[in-house]
């Protein structure tokens, strides 16, 4: 920096932030660390201290009661845990854990505590919220009725997904689901929503290029990043989600939206049982503590769309959650299900197969987010499913027969082709007027004729078409004044569908 | 906690409250004051009890009722022979400890601990002790030492409660508050 101080001003300086730590007479309640081990400390004293409450050694580590015994309290330490020692004090603080709010978090990678990690200063904000805030009670709320665009197409037009809503996005390790939040993110842009990233126990170097992607398309501008890797001591992970969720939040409370994705809470969730066990807490099914559905509920249920009279805010949340060989009623995965309005499946056989994104739509639902879909994305979307679902039983089915009589084969073509349109590279949102294009396209079995090598460039040139030709443009203008699948839209989209696919039909 | 503390306390609880049960919480409370005060005068007691007495358990209770059993109450006698078939009289000390930490909360007597960095005068002394008596009544156990490394001033403890007077610590609260990163709101006003 290069800010030119004068002796005097120093010395002014100085003077106040010495007035302001210079306290004669300290009055604190405290417990003596009687031991302390794999990053918890059993402390005797602090007999008044409240659950969750942050407490703090001489030397400034955080630590949070969760254990309220007769006549000890177990605390999870929250920084280095070799700086505690047996004898040690620690001191209630009468606050629950918050954390800083704001915009000042907007572009930052903190950790759970809202810790600065990104080296680019303290983190300059007025405002703290506890990070166990309160789930809006019912006639807070109102129902999801905006979209909120992914901008992948299989999830826009089959689990379209609404503001405030709590969808899952669950599958096996490595099959793109930390790929479908980003694209979600990245998709943000310009929309005013708020975007929160949690890792939870992910390694350092995953979380750091993710970082560099979102920073170099200029996500960053609305994100912030809660990182708690899975080096930190559990305590931090387990606090990460909360401390996302209360960030975000503060713009749900203020009229805004927020978008907050947890990845992913089956590493979360193992994290708490490893602090559970060493709190001795009873453990139940796969070792979990009894209140693993509470664990996960709280978090959730805080995800809302605010009614008009608070403001008509939302707080959109993504939780992540991993499944070991596609098994969806192991403990974590089942929890998660019932809390959410719809999980996201997505199957490493598709993806093995180059069917990306891969997922199942078979399995994956929306409960609510229809309601607030485009129209004209509804309309276009309709039969898709449908189509889907007979696709994949004739396809089963040919595996049995080899004769199949020529409305069976349109049929399987049909499907394939649509199969081909749901297919999205990484990193590449769509906007929705050529979601709906392609979608259309599919649906009207315009692709049919297009051989299986040539459905990519195809799909991608309609995808262009739709900014570039001169029915295109007219097409994508009466998409914005109104997106409502009438003739005269449809007719437009034939016509560019026509120009563009044209050059790739066989024959 | 470690798993000897853990059970001491367990012990001091079940002697607290068998002693309730049968309205024998001063005799006991006086047994366990003198058994302190054995503990710390006599090595041979200790001895003993470290090693753990000899011969079968059964055996074990009798030497018990024969050193105690005229001077202490039924109910710590059976207590201490309790200890001894289980071998568990090292355990004492801490016993003892627990016991008188949970009378103490029983009764509502206040725990006072003073620190002062040079030796104290009557009147310091009684200061404080006002103070916690204006505070938590006139019920109170003081203990009272010199700690050089406070500088100046005094530093105790009420229950779980700290006041602290020292110049250590008011150093220490100046550090810590400097070394913090400056809120920016606050530290405009
Ligand atoms: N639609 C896609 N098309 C092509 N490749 C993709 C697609 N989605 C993801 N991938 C690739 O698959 C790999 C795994 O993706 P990702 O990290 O999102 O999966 P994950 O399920 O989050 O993995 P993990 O279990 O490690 O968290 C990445 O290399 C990513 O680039
Ligand atoms: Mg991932």
């Amino acid at each position: 920096m290069n800010i030119q101080l004068k002796p005097d001003e120093i010395s002014a300086l100085l003077r106040r932030q010495m007035q302001q730590a210079d306290r004669p007479v300290d009055v604190a309640e405290v417990g003596t660390v009687l031991s302390v081990g794999d990053g918890i400390a059993r402390v005797d004293g602090l007999s008044t201290v409240m659950y969750n409450e942050l407490v703090e050694t001489e030397s400034g580590v955080a630590g949070l009661a969760l254990n309220l015994e007769e006549d000890s309290v177990g605390i999870a330490i929250l920084d280095d845990v070799t700086l505690v020692r047996e004898g040690d004090l620690f001191r209630r603080t009468g606050r629950v854990i918050s954390v800083p709010v704001g915009k000042a978090l907007t572009g930052r990678v903190v950790d759970a505590l809202g810790r600065p990690l990104d080296g680019k200063g303290p983190v300059l904000s007025d405002e703290l919220l506890p990070v166990e805030g309160f789930a809006p009670s019912i006639i807070e709320r109102k129902n999801v009725c905006e979209p909120l665009q992914t901008g992948i197409l299989a999830i826009d037009a089959l689990t379209p997904i609404g503001r405030g809503q709590r969808e899952l996005i669950i599958g096996d390790r490595k099959t793109g689901k930390t790929t479908l939040a980003v694209d979600t993110i990245l998709n943000q842009a310009g929309t005013g929503v708020q975007c929160f990233y949690v890792a939870v126990g992910q390694k350092l170097s995953t979380v750091s290029a993710l970082h560099k992607l979102l920073s170099e398309r200029g996500a960053m501008a609305y994100t912030t990043i809660v990182l708690a890797n899975a080096s930190e001591p559990a305590p931090l992970q387990y606090l990460a989600p909360y401390t996302g969720c209360a960030m975000a939040e503060y713009w749900r409370d203020r009229g805004g939206h927020a978008l907050v994705i947890y990845d992913d809470l089956t590493k979360h969730a193992q994290a708490y049982r490893q602090m559970s066990l060493l709190l001795r807490r009873p453990p139940g099914r796969e070792a979990f503590p009894g209140d693993i559905f509470y664990l996960h509920s709280r978090l959730l249920e805080r995800a809302a769309k605010l009614s008009d009279e608070k403001g008509g805010g939302s707080l959109t949340a993504l939780p992540i959650v991993e499944t070991q060989a596609n098994d969806i009623s192991a403990y974590i995965p089942t929890n998660v299900i019932s809390i959410t309005d719809g999980q996201i499946f997505l199957e490493a056989g598709l993806f093995h197969e180059g069917q990306r994104p891969a997922i199942n739509p078979g399995v994956s639902v929306s409960r609510v987010g229809g309601d607030a879909q485009v129209k004209a994305m509804k309309q276009a979307a309709g039969p898709l499913r449908v189509l889907l679902a007979q696709y994949r039983e004739l396809e089963a089915f040919m595996r049995f027969s080899s004769d199949l009589d020529a409305g069976t084969l349109e049929q399987l073509a049909v499907g394939r082709s649509l199969m081909y349109v749901l297919r999205q590279a990484p990193n590449q949102p769509v906007a929705v007027h050529k979601q709906v294009a392609v979608l259309f396209a599919g649906t009207e079995k315009a692709l049919v004729k297009v051989p299986d090598s040539r459905l990519r460039e195809a799909v991608k040139d309609l995808y262009d078409a739709v900014d570039t030709y001169e029915n295109g443009k007219a097409y994508a203008a009466r998409f914005a004044s109104s997106p409502v699948m009438d003739d005269e839209l449809k007719g437009l989209l034939t016509r560019v569908i026509e120009d563009s696919v044209r050059k790739y039909r066989k024959g | 906690m470690n798993g000897e503390s853990a059970y001491a306390r367990a012990y001091a609880r079940a002697l607290y409250g068998s002693a309730q049960a049968r309205h024998e919480v001063d005799g006991v409370t006086q047994d366990i004051l003198a058994l302190e005060r054995q503990w710390v005068g006599s090595p041979e007691l200790r001895h003993f009890c470290k090693r753990g007495l000899p011969g079968s358990p059964a055996g074990r209770a009798r030497s018990v009722e024969k050193l105690w059993g005229g001077t202490f109450t039924r109910t710590m006698v059976f207590f201490l022979s309790v200890l001894a078939q289980r071998d568990h009289l090292g355990m004492v000390p801490l016993i003892t400890g627990q016991y008188q930490k949970m009378d103490d909360r029983a009764q509502g007597r206040s725990d006072v601990r003073i620190s002062f960095a040079c030796e104290p005068g009557e009147e310091e002394i009684g200061q404080i002790r006002k103070l916690v008596a204006d505070a938590y009544g006139p019920v109170m156990k003081v203990a009272v030492r010199v700690d050089p490394a406070l500088i100046a001033g005094t530093r105790f403890f009420v229950n779980d409660r700290r006041v602290d007077a020292s110049l250590a610590g008011r150093l220490a609260r100046l550090r810590a508050g400097l070394t913090k990163p400056q809120q920016p709101g606050k530290a405009a006003s």
